[in-house]
């Protein structure tokens, strides 16, 4: 633990969101400025109620239209265990599930993959890009700045990369079946507030994709183009103009309590090596250092925050959590493994 | 209104608009400069049809209308005098 000590970093009343984190403000009583607009904690169920109607009517326009229903991203970590459970149990949805192998998935998370997709009797995906290109892709997102200051404030440097990466993938699958859903296993505060349906509009992403790929290709080299490009004749060959993408956990409101407790009966087990914020990646804790060191706030509490601020999570859990920050020790494996030197974050 | 979306910009989207030769310009193209990713955009569209009461058609989406600081703003000023 290498925490700020208390008195030199401020934390929200309410939420635990810290005066380091970007565009924070504080009012006389403490609270933060996303505190101050928020409603109490018990009117946010109502809040999810309405948004489930919603993600309902989008399963229901969009249920036996191809060969799958909709693509959900699974990473075996516990939220996209439980989005893949509820999407197939409680929605009668037929999922494909697709996980990307970054090279860092822990054992026991490899072993979740299976167990979690073989329980639910549903098919299941793993694809493997060359590590060669991961390490250079997580080694350059750790020393480069490669993303947007307002994307860093829901996740590392190297965990948005990744997440790039694997979105991308997941379109390039949904083009290739036709599937009209793709869902992930985000919670709030790691996408934005609205995102639990965004309708992504194939040349609207065209548009952003071209200015992403000019950048990837500087920072990462030439094969970003097949890792974070889609392909003209792709987007023409499909049937789809548009595709639904579903953050379904902003709607569910579960506990991580209760999303453990349901999956574990299907045979998911918790990691013991992942760091307190990850149930799956190994290279998580590593993202989580760099962006303390460079940015002096854990990536990870703007989700811990709004999951305090919606009623989801105890204060004294989340600043558990918040001050949990790796030293270089506990990450220095990792590092070497993707050939990053301390000196160079 | 100048305002409201700037302030927008600043705080949620965490741009830094100034005179300063780091600082970006109101004029300044936010999406060849990766200022503005996806997902922003998505963002940026849902709270200037939700604050001002406006609707942005496909075809405006798509279109330069919403590039820069400066373009936004005279881009909401038609919108909401029409
Ligand atoms: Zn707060």
């Amino acid at each position: 633990m290498s925490a700020p000590a208390a008195g030199e970093v401020r934390l929200c009343v309410r939420c635990v969101l810290p005066s380091t984190f970007p565009g924070i403000s504080f009012d006389a009583r403490g609270l933060c400025s996303l505190c101050q607009d928020a409603p109490p904690a018990p009117e946010f169920e109502k809040i999810r109620g309405d948004l489930r109607r919603k993600l309902e009517a989008v399963f229901d326009a969009n249920r036996g239209k191809a060969e799958y229903d909709v693509i959900v991203a699974f990473s075996g970590g516990k939220d996209s265990s439980y989005t893949l459970m509820a999407l197939t149990r409680t929605y009668g949805l037929k999922c494909l599930a697709v996980t990307i192998d970054n090279g860092f998935i822990a054992e026991q998370a490899q072993k979740n993959l299976r167990a979690v997709t073989s329980s639910l009797g549903i098919d299941f995906l793993l694809f493997t890009p060359a590590p060669v290109f991961m390490h250079h892709l997580y080694k350059t997102s750790a020393t480069t700045p490669v993303h947007t200051k307002a994307a860093l404030t829901r996740a590392s440097s190297i965990c948005n990369s990744c997440i790039n990466l694997i979105n991308n993938h997941m379109v390039k699958l949904a083009l290739e079946k036709s599937v009209p859903i793709i869902a992930g296993g985000y919670i709030g505060g790691q996408v934005p507030k609205d995102s639990v349906i965004m309708v992504m509009d194939l040349d609207v992403q065209a548009r952003f994709r071209s200015e992403a790929i000019k950048r990837y290709l500087k920072h990462f080299g030439p094969d970003a183009e097949g890792y974070f490009g889609i392909g003209d004749t792709l987007v023409a060959r499909s049937a789809l103009r548009k595709i639904n993408i579903v953050n379904p956990m902003l709607a569910f409101g579960v506990s991580e309590e209760r999303i453990i407790e349901e999956i574990s009966e299907l045979g998911w087990r918790k990691t013991a090596d992942t760091g307190s914020n990850s149930t799956n990646c190994l290279l998580n804790d590593l993202g989580i250092a760099v962006h303390y060191k460079q940015h002096r706030y854990n990536p990870y509490v703007n989700e811990i925050a709004e999951q305090v601020r919606t009623g989801l999570m105890s204060r004294e859990d989340a600043i558990h959590k918040v001050q949990d920050i790796p030293d270089f020790a506990r990450v220095e494996r990792q590092a070497r493994a993707i050939g990053l030197e301390w000196g160079d974050v | 209104m100048d305002d409201t979306i700037r302030r927008y910009l600043v705080d949620t989207l965490l741009i830094e608009f100034g005179d300063d030769g780091s600082a970006v310009s109101e004029d300044a193209n936010l999406f060849e400069s990766g200022l503005i990713d996806s997902f922003g955009f998505v963002q940026l569209v849902a709270f200037l049809e939700k604050t001002f009461d406006i609707k942005i058609s496909d075809e405006e989406v798509l279109s330069d209308a919403l590039s820069s600081f400066a373009k936004i703003r005279s881009f909401v000023e038609g919108k909401v005098a029409s």
